[in-house]
């Protein structure tokens, strides 16, 4: 008996915890890899933003002094600002004419 | 042994919802820091807010929220990406460009109700 | 024989005929697409204000608001830019260390300023003010000068001031000029940055409506005036230094003054501002 509810209360007690373990488990050197790519992308379309590399640069260190949470958030940033940059690039490439303010 | 544990159970599940009734206010008052954040709605540059100074007026005036947008999952919508609605739309897209994360949103959303 | 010999120079003058036909077309077509923009540009802003003359464009926000224009109206009195245009002068005439001056460069004694932006054929690019500026300094053994502010925008200052009453009037000519104009065309009308803005968003539909408590100016005559003592930056700015804060505003990086990217805008904004007058330097808030 007391170890069942020993053993539940383990189990819910890593279930409410959970949350900490996958925040940590996105590997953040693959991330900033990743969120670089991107940027390097955006750049080379003409539609970098302002501070997707100083995000980059703020995961860089992060990781550097061991904050391996801090550095993978700061990436999954930088990543989305990336990915978003390009979208916007392609989108805009694409159809920036239907833009032109009518009458 | 067995009742207890059940007891014990059903109020570590509910734990999540008692917080929830007496923090609407809360809700609302995180959502008016966030608006009126230049980093982050900054929607006085261009909406006006009632209590706000200096309002811009590109966009319509912050007003009757909830008459005009009785469905909460359609102001969220227009403040998450509202160029999905119209491409020509001026108004950033805070939740997928990243200004504000799903639960930012959220508590704009709360603050919007209130106006 | 006449037969023979009509058929024998048919084929090659038909030839000949077609190519003339491209040519002349390709010549006429450029012109005239960019003639529609013109066109398209300014009844836009004749429809949203019908009470401005065209030419009151060249004077951006104080043409569309009352209280501003009569704030700078009073300025005009004692213009800020006016030390800047001294201090440009005495620049101007100053002699390079090889004894030649910014005149062997300019001619008119640098009342040259209507004639920039241009397309330049041969190499291929938009040459504008502050470049040729540049590119007299270096032709001259003298350093470039950064494009933002200083020296720079204050030589800017005083050409554009001697300049002033010419008419704005680019020509995009060529493949070439229309590739730039194009190009500077889709910066103006996309969206750009984290907050997705566009200077089309801002300058035509909102001109004249107030974001936070400043009103947004008329794409429309937005290069006549340029450079401008911008009490913000408490000294004279040039306009790469604007294009470069707006494109930071809107959430994107900015691109260095004098990149490509703001010649190809400048080159478009100026062209949708051809009938205009030169007007510059100006005082800005």
């Amino acid at each position: 008996m007391k170890r069942n509810l020993l053993s539940t209360a383990a189990l819910l007690s890593v279930m409410l915890s959970a949350g900490d373990l996958r925040a940590a488990a996105p590997d953040a050197k693959a991330l900033i890899e990743q969120a670089e790519t991107a940027r390097k992308e955006a750049a080379s379309l003409g539609y970098e933003w302002r501070d997707t590399a100083a995000l980059i640069k703020k995961a860089q260190d992060a990781l550097a002094a061991g904050q391996e949470a801090e550095a993978s958030k700061l990436a999954q940033d930088a990543l989305l600002e990336g990915q978003q940059s390009v979208a916007q690039a392609h989108s805009m490439q694409k159809s920036w004419q239907t833009l032109i303010p009518k009458l | 042994m067995k009742r207890i544990a059940m007891i014990a159970a059903v109020s570590i599940l509910m734990l999540p919802l008692s917080g929830q009734a007496d923090s609407r206010e809360e809700n609302i008052a995180k959502g008016k820091k966030l608006a009126l954040d230049g980093s982050k709605g900054n929607c006085l540059a261009c909406h006006l807010i009632p209590g706000g100074e200096m309002a811009g007026n590109l966009g319509p005036p912050l007003l009757q929220m909830k008459q005009r947008y009785p469905k909460r999952s359609v102001l969220h919508s227009q403040i998450w990406d509202s160029t999905a609605k119209n491409s020509h739309s001026m108004m950033p897209p805070f939740g997928k460009h990243g200004v504000m994360t799903k639960e930012e949103v959220d508590y704009v959303v709360d603050y919007m109700y209130s106006l | 024989m006449k037969k023979k010999v009509r058929n024998r120079f048919f084929a090659p003058l038909l030839v000949l005929l077609m190519l003339l036909a491209t040519v002349r077309t390709e010549a006429v077509d450029y012109q005239a697409k960019v003639q529609a923009d013109i066109k398209a540009f300014r009844d836009y802003f004749a429809a949203q204000f019908p009470d401005v003359p065209f030419a009151d464009y060249a004077n951006g926000v104080y043409a569309i608001d009352a209280d501003s224009r009569q704030q700078w109206l009073e300025m005009e009195e004692f213009p800020p830019y006016a030390l800047s245009v001294e201090d440009g002068k005495a620049l101007f005439e100053k002699p390079f260390a090889n004894g030649k001056t910014y005149g062997s460069c300019f001619p008119n004694g640098g009342a040259v300023r209507h004639n920039y932006p241009y397309f330049d054929e041969k190499r291929g690019t938009v040459v504008t003010l502050e470049m040729a500026i540049n590119e007299c300094r270096v032709a001259n053994g003298e350093k470039s000068l950064a494009c933002k502010g200083g020296d720079i925008a204050k030589i800017s200052a005083y050409m554009a001031f001697i300049s002033r009453g010419n008419p704005v009037d680019v020509k995009v000519a060529s493949e070439g000029a229309y590739k730039a104009y194009m190009k500077g065309k889709e910066f103006f009308y996309a969206k750009h940055g984290k907050l997705n803005m566009s200077c089309a968003g801002c300058h035509m539909e909102f001109a004249g409506k107030r974001l936070r408590a400043e009103i947004l100016s008329p794409a429309l005559g937005h290069t006549t005036h340029f450079p401008v003592y911008r009490s913000k930056w408490g000294e004279i700015g040039t306009l790469h230094k604007r294009y470069g804060g707006c494109t930071n505003d809107t959430g994107a990086n900015a691109f260095a003054p004098q990149s490509e990217e703001y010649r190809n805008l400048e080159f478009f904004e100026t062209v949708m501002s051809n009938g205009l007058i030169f007007n510059g330097p100006a005082s800005r808030k």
